[in-house]
């Protein structure tokens, strides 16, 4: 009954159900993105907490990863500076200058960065200030037992720096090794010099996939851009390391812009905040103009078919039954109309993700399920009230009206 | 007094080009700056050596800031100079790590290798005096450079006591090949600056007594003869760890032994 009363009237379902299938949809959607940006977040404020970034004082800040494709450049003489302050709490100091270039017929980001092995003088220099500028431990200072295991290309992702690099080596991002079809070992023509493939990086989902990283100076001397780079990443060892540092860089590099990397996603923890809100405003509205709406269709509906139940109840048709055709309805409409608008939400949001807040979006099934019981709930309480109307209908008084 | 002014400069540009020409005449042994650094090395002296790129006024600047600065310390430092980019000084300008560095650098290296002080652009007479270090602390900064944990076995004889509980430490396979023992005299002067920087009280030192430092200059603890070789192994543990912090990368760092609370 309830089946065929609905294929009678598919423009009235649709109509009746589509506040609650944009709500939804629109809810899902946000949803998504909001979480997985603020994953997205968290994620790197737990890897790169303690990592500071030094750049050209006109860049801006975006992204971490792109953080060194502003175009602007900075000394390279300012990575033996650092070491030099005998700064507390620094671990690593990378230095990284990006170029265009062409490989295999793809445009790459020729990324520059100095493998580890060149800096282990530099950090040998820690121990001079530290016995030739005496004074008592602050903060994190710690001895230096072990090295992380930098050997692999793989290190690059891991710990944001290599061991080794040797002059001739490349390694490849992730896209760049599956768009040109290149694999560890093979030979490549770059800038006009020769390198061989030291490895594939894994997939990062950032930047760093479409990039080509050679040494510095190897870079440096094919790009002729001299002895800069686009930025240098201070590695602290923990977050109040990274914390007391940034002002002693500030004050040491006073022609460089310092920052952290929760300075580099405060943009996107404020979007995030705005998409929060939005999502809740979207609630309100999907409750009061979905709720409203199916409300008043299904008491049209009622007011319609005042004839057809009151001849049900003369035919023993009860009132439980008729609130229940009611409500069977609803559940229904609000059922269809959220695994709609859920599936429409998904798909915004999967294919949106990645432009909107560039971030990679995966199905969250409890937020879907919830999304789907909510608007289902939502439809069985808006037509609550008119199906105990009808259920309240004198079947003499509806005879009486013919 | 210009003409006072002038000569000097007008020499030390002479040194410094003739130095560039000395350079490229060298045998095919050793380099200028090596043969200076070994000469050195055998009259005990700390040698100051100005890398430049140029013999422009910064270099001659700092040159003479060095010059005056090691006059008072007469017989125990040198004053040299080199071109960064000499292709005949490569291999110690890679070894330093200076050939990215800001120039002009001067780089003092104690007679027994040890790098002890990097100063670019100026130095003080502070920094001079603080770059030519006591013999024991020039020994530690050697091992340390090295990535060695230093213990400073501490004595008032010329025998050389070493905690029982060190030895065994020594014994560790963790630890056997990064341990280096330096040893150093209570009663001697020469050491005061050391004593005072690793917070030593030479008086209060009765029996066998060490020093551990780690790399890069870590004070990690005193240990006696009472103190134990799981001990030790622990302060050298809990040293790895930057900070009680709980998101420290170090405090994720798998240990072997539980940390315990070290004497730092």
């Amino acid at each position: 009954m309830i089946w065929q009363e609905l294929r009678s009237r598919p423009w009235a379902v649709l109509s009746n159900s589509l506040a609650i299938l944009l709500g939804v949809a629109a809810l899902v959607a946000i949803r998504h993105i909001t979480v997985h940006s603020e994953q997205e977040v968290s994620q790197q404020l737990a890897q790169l907490g303690a990592n500071i970034l030094v750049l050209p004082q006109e860049a801006t800040l975006q992204d971490y990863y792109a953080a060194d494709q502003n175009g602007g450049t900075i000394p390279e003489e300012h990575v033996s500076e650092i070491y030099l302050a005998g700064l507390t709490g620094v671990e690593q100091v990378s230095a990284r200058l990006n170029v265009p270039a062409n490989l295999g017929g793809h445009d790459v980001t020729f990324t520059g960065i100095l493998p580890q092995s060149e800096l282990e003088a530099q950090t040998s220099w820690q121990t001079t200030t530290l016995f030739t500028a005496p004074k008592d431990h602050e903060g994190c200072t710690k001895a230096k037992l072990s090295t992380a295991n930098l050997e692999s290309p793989e290190s690059l992702v891991t710990h944001r720096a290599i061991q080794n690099l040797k002059a001739n080596e490349l390694v490849l991002g992730a896209d760049v090794a599956e768009r040109a079809a290149f694999s560890a070992g093979d030979t490549v023509e770059l800038l006009g010099r020769s390198f061989t493939i030291l490895g594939v990086l894994p997939a990062t989902g950032t930047v760093d996939d479409s990039r080509v990283f050679a040494h510095l100076h190897t870079v440096q001397d094919a790009s002729g851009s001299g002895p800069v780079c686009n930025a240098i990443e201070v590695i602290g060892c923990c977050e109040d390391a990274a914390g007391d540092l940034v002002p002693k860089l500030r004050k040491l590099l006073p022609s460089t812009k310092v920052v952290t990397i929760s300075q580099v996603v405060q943009t996107q923890v404020g979007v995030n905040r705005l998409m929060a809100n939005t999502s809740w405003f979207v609630l309100v509205v999907l409750v009061v103009v979905g709720g409203v709406s199916l409300a008043g269709a299904i008491a049209a509906n009622v007011r319609e078919r005042r004839r057809e139940i009151g001849t049900l109840m003369a035919l023993g048709a009860t009132p439980r039954f008729v609130q229940r055709l009611f409500l069977g309805k609803a559940l229904i409409l609000g059922l269809t109309a959220g695994t709609l608008g859920c599936v429409i939400g998904l798909v915004t949001a999967i294919l949106a993700g990645p432009s909107w807040a560039g971030v990679t979006v995966f199905v969250l099934p409890a937020t879907s399920f919830i999304a789907v019981l909510m608007a289902t709930a939502l439809a069985i309480v808006s037509a609550w009230w008119p199906a105990r109307h009808a259920a309240a209908l004198d079947p003499c008084l509806c005879f009486q009206e013919v | 007094m210009k003409n006072h002014t002038l000569l000097p400069l007008c020499l030390l540009g002479t040194c410094l080009a003739f130095g560039n020409i000395a350079s490229a005449q060298q045998p095919g042994g050793l380099s200028p700056l090596q043969t200076t650094l070994n000469e050195s090395t055998e009259a005990g002296k700390f040698t100051f050596i100005v890398f430049h790129r140029d013999s422009g006024e910064s270099t001659r600047s700092l040159h003479q800031q060095a010059q005056a600065g090691t006059a008072p310390h007469g017989e125990r430092a040198i004053v040299t100079t080199a071109r960064v980019d000499d292709p005949a000084e490569r291999s110690l300008v890679e070894k330093f790590g200076i050939s990215r560095a800001p120039m002009p650098m001067a780089v003092v290296v104690a007679p027994n290798g040890a790098v002890t002080g990097l100063f670019p652009r100026t130095i003080s007479e502070e920094q001079i005096a603080a770059a030519i270090v006591p013999p024991t602390m020039m020994r530690c900064m050697k091992e340390l450079q090295a990535q060695k944990l230093v213990f400073v076995c501490l004595t008032r004889t010329d025998q050389v006591e070493v905690p029982q509980g060190v030895q065994a430490v020594q014994q560790f396979p963790q630890f056997k090949d990064r341990i280096a023992l330096v040893g150093m005299r209570l009663d001697d002067p020469a050491e005061a600056r050391f004593y005072q920087q690793m917070k030593l009280d030479p008086r209060q030192i009765k029996g066998p007594h060490a020093v551990l430092i780690a790399p890069p200059g870590v004070l990690v603890g005193q240990f006696d003869s009472q103190a134990a070789a799981e001990q030790i192994a622990a302060a050298i543990h809990q040293a790895g760890k930057c900070c009680e912090d709980a998101n420290c990368k170090h405090n994720h760092a798998p240990q072997t032994t539980r940390p315990a609370t070290s004497p730092r």
